[in-house]
């Protein structure tokens, strides 16, 4: 995207006034002050295009896992891989945005020449998640200063600072795999649960053969199910104005894959809105990490704050041309407008025994409605909500007060709320609610 | 969270300024105004070191920097309108230094959002400095022309910092890029100054100015008609 500033349009006004004052005051070495201002009008039209970036981004962090509040170096090495001159290069790395700058920039101006490089450093502290860099943003402006071109650079990299969840324990399910989950329903696993009368086909190590050698009947140990849960983590991605929002529930949901997965469930993801994304449930630790790449790339997940447009020239810390392009259509398939949450899909897609966690801000009604009626089709449905209203103004407040009100109408319905403090570790129970 | 700082920045500013005083200083021609603008380049070092201090909280030292840069600069303009032993001289110079601490507190900057009026008016009032120069004073054609060239480049340089502030910060690094737009300014100016020279060489000087002016406007004209 080219723009222009407009820097030298009122050079001319220098001429003009040059021009009138020598003719007032009939001085010819005022005339020649004149071309000046022809000169550099001039100038921007024979040096007016910006040559087209082409670099070679490479950015290092260190230490790659970093723990809770350490520390990260970030070195960014940008590289003119171009044939051109790039006489006013400046660059805006894509900080992740629940990620703090401590010490440096992540901001840049230099001029490269083909083939130079160009390193920049800064130091970030380290929060608990998977934090992702946005795409890079550059301009690059031509050496009158005249235009200007925008382009953004993605370079993936991924600070790993994953803490456990403290304890998962999710709503009572029906599922067939075997897993943590405990069930009320007798069957394989290792906790008693009763001894029944034999029935012919049991399997002979549950026979109690102590009662039959005290009694001579044939008895059956039951023991307390254990069943895997399969859980679609579906992330509320339609508030494009709450960054920290999404970013926080991005970090919930790669805490819940990682925990869930852990502890041998079926973890799916999905979308709240538009389902740009779809994982079916799935276990195993290469399904975290397709699950981890869909969150570390989807541009659905990308919480880029996008610049207001009134002020052409600023640049927000993270920005993004894909957060505005984000997919409105499933594969082809315009989402209907009668369901702007796209529950009904949703439900369509979900097999007969999985749950659904639905990670959410909670800064709308549309998400309580949304809960709600997956509840009502039958798929048990639990909310984790991270809690990022601030309480400062009263218009804050407000919205904190209107969240609390959304999780009360919640937990009235029957639908388990993790309120999650995001200066606290994520705790997921809600066992506890059938 | 360390926010970036959104003035302009250091080398831009110090560039602009330096540019300014280059433009002034090159139409000098008695020890007065030499005093004058001495008194007011130290002036700019106390407001200069004074905002610097403000920034980093040291407030009653950056404020005592600032009522001694202060009283310095009222003082340069003290010097400029009393010293000079000619009425044309003071005429001169006056503009010129009013255009030099406009365009430093633009550069400051004193208020937020009022940087790009502050620097255009600081460069105008240089150029009107020496406009006047030419019309007052004899100062020659080349140092008229060097200095009114000299006043683009601090507009210039100063629009540079105010643009690299606004995008990258006071914080980041952007010496490399100021130079690299101060260079391609500076070339133009050679370039325009040269092709001046020459055109001047050819001794048009018995034309009428009038006839020179209509050709300026005409030029003018049609460059917008052909736009």
């Amino acid at each position: 995207m080219i723009r222009e500033t407009r820097r030298w349009h009122g050079i001319v006004a220098v001429s003009l006034f040059a021009g009138a004052i020598s003719l007032l005051s009939q001085r010819s070495s005022v005339l020649l002050l004149a071309a000046i201002g022809i000169g550099y009008a001039a100038y921007p039209r024979i040096a007016s295009t910006p040559p087209t970036a082409q670099l070679g981004v490479e950015r290092t962090i260190e230490p790659k896992v970093p723990g809770v509040d350490e520390t990260v170096d970030v070195t960014v090495t940008v590289t003119n891989e171009g044939d051109r001159w790039l006489p006013d290069l400046r660059i805006v790395d894509g900080v992740p945005p629940l990620l703090s700058v401590v010490d440096g920039t992540p901001r840049h101006a230099t001029a490269l020449g083909p083939g130079r490089t160009a390193t920049f450093e800064y130091e970030l502290k380290a929060l608990p998640g998977r934090h992702r860099f946005e795409p890079m943003t550059v301009l690059c402006r031509s050496v009158s200063g005249s235009t200007e071109r925008r382009t953004s650079f993605m370079e993936p990299t991924v600070i790993d600072c994953t803490t456990p969840v403290t304890s998962t324990t999710l709503r009572r399910i029906t599922g067939f795999i075997s897993g943590r989950e405990v069930t009320d329903q007798g069957g394989d696993g290792i906790e008693f649960h009763r001894t029944r009368e034999y029935q012919p086909g049991d399997p002979r190590n549950r026979i109690d053969w102590r009662r039959v050698a005290k009694t001579g009947e044939l008895s059956t140990i039951d023991f307390r199910e254990e069943r895997a849960a399969s859980v679609v983590l579906c992330i509320d991605t339609r508030s494009e104005r709450l960054a920290d929002g999404l970013a926080y529930s991005v970090v919930a949901a790669d805490l819940l894959a990682t925990a869930l997965i852990s502890e041998g469930h079926e973890v799916g993801v999905t979308t709240l809105g538009t389902q740009s994304i779809w994982i079916p449930p799935g276990v195993g630790s290469d399904h975290l990490t397709r699950i981890r790449h869909a969150i570390d790339t989807e541009p659905s997940f990308e919480t880029a704050v996008r610049e207001s447009g009134s002020d052409e020239e600023a640049l927000t810390d993270a920005q993004s041309p894909a957060a505005a392009s984000r997919s409105a259509t499933d594969g082809g398939r315009a989402v209907r407008s009668d369901d702007p949450t796209g529950t009904d899909t949703l439900r369509q897609r979900l097999g007969p025994n999985a749950q659904v966690a639905l990670v959410t801000p909670l800064t709308d009604d549309s998400v309580v409605d949304a809960a709600r009626t997956l509840e009502v089709a039958g798929r048990p449905t639990f909310v984790v909500s991270p809690d990022v209203t601030a309480r400062e103004t009263l218009g804050q407040r407000t919205a904190a007060l209107e969240r609390s009100l959304r999780c009360r109408r919640l937990r009235g319905t029957g639908i388990p709320v993790v309120d999650w403090d995001i200066e606290s570790d994520l705790d997921i129970d809600v066992g506890g609610i059938e | 969270m360390k926010p970036a700082v959104h003035e302009p920045t250091r080398p831009g500013t110090g560039l602009a300024v330096s540019a300014a005083v280059i433009s002034i200083a090159l139409r000098l021609d008695s020890r007065s105004q030499w005093l004058a603008l001495f008194v007011a380049a130290l002036g700019l070092g106390f407001l200069a070191g004074g905002f610097e201090l403000r920034r980093r909280e040291a407030t009653i030292t950056g404020a005592a920097f600032l009522a001694v840069g202060f009283v310095w600069a009222l003082g340069s303009l003290g010097i400029a309108v009393t010293l000079p032993p000619r009425l044309t001289q003071r005429i001169e110079l006056v503009p010129s230094l009013i255009g030099l601490f406009v365009l430093f507190v633009g550069l400051a900057p004193i208020r937020r959002g009022w940087e790009r009026p502050l620097v255009a008016g600081g460069a105008a009032l240089l150029f009107v400095g020496v406009v006047t120069g030419g019309v007052v004073q004899n100062t020659g054609p080349i140092a008229l022309f060097i200095a009114g060239i000299a006043a683009v480049f601090a507009w210039d340089l100063g629009e540079q910092s105010i643009s690299l502030g606004r995008q990258v910060g006071r914080g980041a690094e952007t010496i490399r890029s100021e130079l690299a737009h101060g260079f391609g300014t500076f070339v133009a100016g050679v370039g325009v100054f040269f092709a001046t020279v020459s055109i001047h060489s050819l001794g048009v000087d018995g034309l009428p100015l009038g006839g020179f002016l209509a050709l300026l406007i005409a030029g003018f004209v049609l460059a917008i008609a052909l736009k």
